[in-house]
C-alpha cells in the first residue's frame, strides 16, 4: 500500500513539474527577444542611473550583451532555486515525523524512471540553452570584426599607469582615454590592442566592457562601442603589484566635434612657453626626460608617462590623485607621498627647482 | 585496596604520563585520530587565517588608512588566501574524509596507514615552512620575507623578474 502510494504520488508530482517546467521555457522564449532587443538600446541605458562603475548601467554592446546575459542567467536560476526550495520545504512540512510514526519505517520508495528521467533530461537542456546563449555572447563580443573606420588605441600597461597610442593618428598619451561616441545606426567602435610592459594588468571599464588581460608578449583585442558621452571609470583588474589599486581608467566618451577637436590638440608638439625655460632645464638636467617624453623637446624617455599634454588629463599618477598644483608639486618632489611604491624616484630637487618644474609642468596643455 | 573482592592486575589506564599520551597522538596511524589532527590543525590555521582577513578589513574600514603598510597588506591578503584553501579547508576535508569513509566502507583502516600518517605530518611541515617565511626580512639573510603576489601567484609578478627573493 505504501509501495504504491509512492509510485503514483511520483507521476502526479513529475507530470506536475513537468507542466510547471513547459511553462517556464514558455515564459522565457517569449521573454528572450525583450533581452536582446535594442528597442531598450535606442534611449541610451536600460533605466538604471550610472555612478561611473555600474554594470547594470552598461553603455556600450560588449556591456550590454553581458548585463543581459546575466540578467538571463539569473531568471533560470532563481526558477530554479524557487522550484528546488518550494519542494524542499514542502517535503521537509509534509513527510515530518509525527507521534503516530514512532516506530514506524516511512514508504520505501524505490526509484522511479519517469522522475530519474526527467531530472536528468531538463537540467541537460537547461545546460545546453546556458551554454549557446553564453558562447553566443562569447562569439559576438570576441569575434566581431573591425570596421575600417574604427579609431584604433593600443593600450599599453604598465606598473603602475597605462599608456595609450593612437597609431593612426599620431597621438601618445597616458591614463586617460578619450574616444568617439558610436551611434547605433553608424557605428564608430574603439577597437584595443592591449599590451604589457611588465606584469599582468586588466582593462576593465566596467560600463563599457568586461575585463581583458593584458599579458606579456601576448597581445590581446577588445573593443568598445559606447552610445553615451561622458565619462566612464575603470581600474587594472589583475593584481600587478603595489599600487594596483592606484592604476585607474578614465575613458572620455566625446561627440565626434569634442573628439575631433581633441585629437588635434594632442597631435600638436608641447606648448613652448617662455617663461617656462627655466622649469625646462630643470626637467631636462635631472634626468626626467630619460624616463618622460614631452612632444617637440629632446625629452623621450618611454619609461614613464608622455607629459606633452599633462595639463589635458583632470588626474595625475593614474587617477591616484586630481591635476592640481599642489599635488604635481607633492607627487614631483616626493612620489611616494600618493602612490608609495611607484617607480618614479623622488630627485630630491631644491624648492625653487621644484617650483620651476611645477609651473614648466602647468604651461603643457 | 582493603576488600575481599579479587582484582585483576592493576588497571594501567588510568593514570598515564601525558608523555605517553602525547607519543600516542603524535605518532599515530588510526585514521580516526588522524582525522581528529587535520581537523585540529585546520581550526588552527582557521583562526590565524581569521586573523589575517581581519586585518585586511581593518585596514579597509576607512579609506586612507595606515593601519598597516601596502607591503603588509599585500601579503596579508596573499597569506590569507592561500592559508584558507590550503591549510583549512583542504584539510577540513581531508580530515571528514580520513574519519568516515573508513568507517563508512567498513574498513578496518586506510590502506596505507604509515602513508596516511606522513601525509598528514608533511601538509602540517608545509604549513609551518610558508608561516616561517614571515620571520624573513632583515632579520635572517636570503630567508626573503611572506609572498606577497596573491595566493595565485601569477608570473611575471609572482616570477623571479618581479619578485626578487621569492
Amino acid at each position: 500500500m505504501a509501495r504504491n502510494s509512492g509510485v503514483k504520488n511520483g507521476r502526479k508530482e513529475m507530470s506536475a513539474r513537468r507542466t510547471k517546467s513547459v511553462l517556464s521555457r514558455c515564459w522565457q522564449i517569449v521573454l528572450l527577444p525583450f533581452w536582446s532587443t535594442s528597442a531598450l538600446w535606442a534611449v541610451g541605458t536600460d533605466g538604471t542611473p550610472s555612478n561611473g562603475t555600474n554594470i547594470f548601467s552598461p553603455a556600450s554592446t560588449p556591456a550590454k550583451s553581458i548585463a543581459d546575459l546575466s540578467i538571463f542567467v539569473l531568471v533560470i536560476t532563481g526558477i530554479i532555486f524557487v522550484v528546488v526550495f518550494a519542494l524542499l520545504s514542502y517535503s521537509v512540512v509534509k513527510f515530518r515525523m509525527r507521534a503516530i510514526d514512532a516506530g514506524r519505517e516511512p514508504a520505501q520508495v524505490y526509484g522511479s524512471t519517469q522522475i530519474e528521467l526527467a531530472w536528468t533530461i531538463i537540467p541537460t537542456l537547461i545546460v545546453v540553452v546556458l551554454f549557446l546563449a553564453t558562447a553566443r555572447v562569447i562569439h559576438a563580443v570576441q569575434d566581431a570584426p573591425e570596421p575600417s573606420d574604427a579609431v584604433e588605441v593600443t593600450v599599453i600597461g604598465h606598473q603602475y599607469w597605462w599608456e595609450f597610442r593612437y597609431p593612426k593618428l599620431g597621438i601618445v598619451t597616458a591614463n586617460e582615454l578619450h574616444i568617439p561616441v558610436s551611434n547605433p545606426s553608424h557605428p564608430t567602435p574603439t577597437f584595443v590592442q592591449l599590451l604589457s610592459a611588465d606584469t599582468d594588468h586588466s582593462f576593465w571599464v566596467p560600463e563599457l566592457a568586461g575585463k581583458t588581460d593584458l599579458i606579456p608578449n601576448h597581445p590581446n583585442r577588445m573593443w568598445v562601442d559606447p552610445q553615451r558621452t561622458g565619462v566612464f571609470l575603470g581600474q587594472c583588474a589583475q593584481y600587478c603589484g603595489t599600487q594596483h589599486a592606484k592604476m585607474l581608467l578614465r575613458i572620455s566618451v566625446d561627440g565626434p566635434e569634442d573628439f575631433a577637436t581633441w585629437v588635434r590638440a594632442q597631435q600638436k608638439p608641447g606648448v613652448e612657453d617662455a617663461g617656462a625655460i627655466a622649469g625646462r632645464g630643470v626637467f631636462e638636467r635631472n634626468a626626467c626626460m630619460n624616463c618622460h617624453a614631452v612632444g617637440g623637446t629632446p625629452a623621450d624617455g618611454r619609461f614613464g608617462p608622455d607629459l606633452t599634454h599633462l595639463m589635458s588629463r583632470t588626474t595625475i599618477a593614474a587617477g591616484a590623485a586630481e591635476n592640481t598644483r599642489d599635488n604635481l608639486r607633492l607627487w614631483i618632489q616626493n612620489p611616494s607621498a600618493i602612490k608609495p611604491s611607484s617607480l618614479m624616484p623622488s630627485m630630491k630637487l631644491s624648492d625653487t627647482d621644484l617650483d620651476a618644474v611645477v609651473s614648466y609642468m602647468e604651461t603643457l596643455h | 585496596m582493603s576488600s575481599n573482592v579479587i582484582t585483576a592486575s592493576v588497571r594501567q589506564t588510568d593514570a598515564k604520563p601525558w608523555v605517553d599520551e602525547l607519543h600516542q597522538w603524535l605518532a599515530t596511524v588510526d585514521h580516526k585520530r588522524l582525522g581528529i589532527l587535520y581537523i585540529v590543525s585546520a581550526l588552527m590555521f582557521l583562526v590565524i587565517g581569521g586573523v589575517e582577513a581581519l586585518i585586511i578589513r581593518i585596514q579597509l574600514m576607512h579609506s586612507h588608512n595606515n593601519f598597516v603598510s601596502p607591503e603588509v597588506f599585500n601579503r596579508m591578503f596573499t597569506m590569507h588566501g592561500t592559508t584558507m584553501i590550503f591549510f583549512v579547508a583542504m584539510p577540513f576535508l581531508f580530515g571528514f574524509a580520513n574519519y568516515l569513509v573508513p568507517l563508512m566502507i567498513g574498513a578496518r583502516d586506510m590502506a596505507f596507514p604509515r602513508l596516511n600518517a606522513f601525509s598528514f605530518w608533511l601538509s602540517f611541515l608545509g604549513a609551518l615552512l610558508l608561516y616561517f617565511s614571515f620571520l624573513g626580512g632583515s632579520g635572517l639573510y636570503g630567508a626573503g620575507n611572506a609572498p606577497d603576489v596573491g595566493w595565485w601567484s601569477y608570473a611575471p609578478l609572482g616570477a623571479r623578474a618581479f619578485s626578487p627573493g621569492a
